[in-house]
């Protein structure tokens, strides 16, 4: 266990969602416990809906979080540079957007740095959980849009050519989102966008290419609702990377994120 | 600011993905999610050109040139129609396909 999920340890409140997000069980509190049967787990409350904005977009709460944040961060490198992220006209002079925008960079500067320093993945799951559901209800804001306007591929269906533009424009947003904060990804990495995940057996090596993987959780952004029934599912956990979880976001339009556990073993193989 | 890392395609596959999402975000590129506030027309333009530096070798210098020049005609057509209400833009995304063309052909090739 790291630093800074020590740290918060003392400042949880004994009911409701937790002061900061360190580790995907702060998010899904069900996968503490979880009983190996992979039902689908929602997140906490508070998590992605407007109450996660509301620090933020107090002045004080703003001030705070972000002076525990950069503490954390030196904790973890010394090196870091909160001045180049502190805004000319000081916090007070942020919307309320630019003022959550600023804390949720922060926050990933804490998951790279978390992750680079000390192989940590725990901060780097949440965070990027973050980014994609904003992305995701984006761009699908945006196909939507696009596909009322008659301007997506014609040759596919309505929602086909929506599901493109989601997979596509999100799985570009995260490339940059993991550039631009200095995150290794791509083969033999612990973070992967797009890349392989393979499965050995005594008959050979096969592969599964989840839309993300980070350490030991997969993350699949689609459309459409996936249980353990999905054999694209069953094939993530059956990857030699052992995923624990697999995270599915869907736009909140269409039922938003959940997360399955990892079911027993025997389960993976049932419906081959 | 804190200096941004772009991500600059590094081979033929990784440009042609980001000319079809210029595709998608022409003509203004604007991030709406908010993460990307340093996005706009220039850093779009600097990453393809970059990548297409990249892939000078693979290219050949007639075809770099050729794309080079398609690449400063696109951003021309992009910024003289922001709006996309011109048909400027609609010019500027004919460039893009006419680029793929031209990078597959490349890529077949090498």
């Amino acid at each position: 266990m790291t630093g800074g999920a020590e740290e918060e340890g003392e400042s949880r409140r004994s009911n409701g969602p937790p002061d900061d997000y360190t580790r995907l069980e702060d998010v899904f509190p069900g996968l503490r416990d979880a009983p190996a049967l992979a039902i689908p787990l929602a997140p906490i409350d508070g998590f992605f809906g407007v109450s996660a904005g509301a620090n933020e977009a107090d002045l004080d709460g703003a001030l705070g979080q972000y002076w525990a944040l950069v503490h954390q961060i030196k904790q973890v490198d010394p090196t870091f540079a909160d001045e180049e992220l502190f805004p000319p006209g000081g916090i007070d002079g942020l919307t309320r957007q630019g003022r959550t925008n600023l804390i949720n960079n922060l926050r990933m500067e804490r998951a790279a740095a978390y992750y680079r320093m000390r192989g940590d993945v725990g901060f780097l799951q949440v965070e990027t959980l973050r980014f994609l559901k904003g992305a995701v209800d984006v761009a699908y804001e945006e196909a939507v849009s696009e596909a009322d306007a008659s301007r997506l591929q014609p040759r596919l269906s309505r929602e086909e050519a929506i599901g493109n533009w989601v997979d596509f424009t999100v799985r570009k947003d995260l490339k940059k989102l993991f550039d631009s904060f200095g995150i290794p990804y791509g083969p033999g990495e612990d973070a992967t966008i797009n890349n392989r995940d393979y499965e050995s057996s005594e008959s050979g090596q096969s592969y599964r290419i989840p839309d993300a993987r980070i350490g030991d959780a997969s993350f699949d952004w689609t459309l459409s609702s996936k249980t353990i029934s999905a054999p694209q599912i069953r094939g993530f956990f059956r990857a030699d990377s052992l995923p624990r979880a697999v995270v599915i976001i869907r736009p909140s339009e269409l039922g938003g994120a959940y997360l399955i556990p990892r079911p027993p073993d025997a389960w993976l193989y049932l419906w081959l | 600011m804190k200096p941004v890392k772009m991500t600059i395609p590094q081979d033929i596959g990784e440009l042609l993905e980001h000319l079809i999402w210029m595709l998608l975000k022409s003509p203004k590129f604007i991030d709406k999610t908010g993460r990307f506030p340093f996005q706009d027309v220039e850093y779009v333009f600097r990453e393809l050109n970059e990548g297409l530096s990249n892939v000078r070798p693979t290219l050949g210098e007639e075809r770099y040139h050729q794309l080079m020049g398609m690449s400063d005609r696109m951003r021309a057509l992009f910024e003289a129609d922001p709006e996309n209400t011109m048909g400027e833009t609609r010019k500027g995304r004919d460039i893009i396909h006419e680029m793929e063309d031209i990078l597959r052909q490349a890529r077949q090739e090498s």
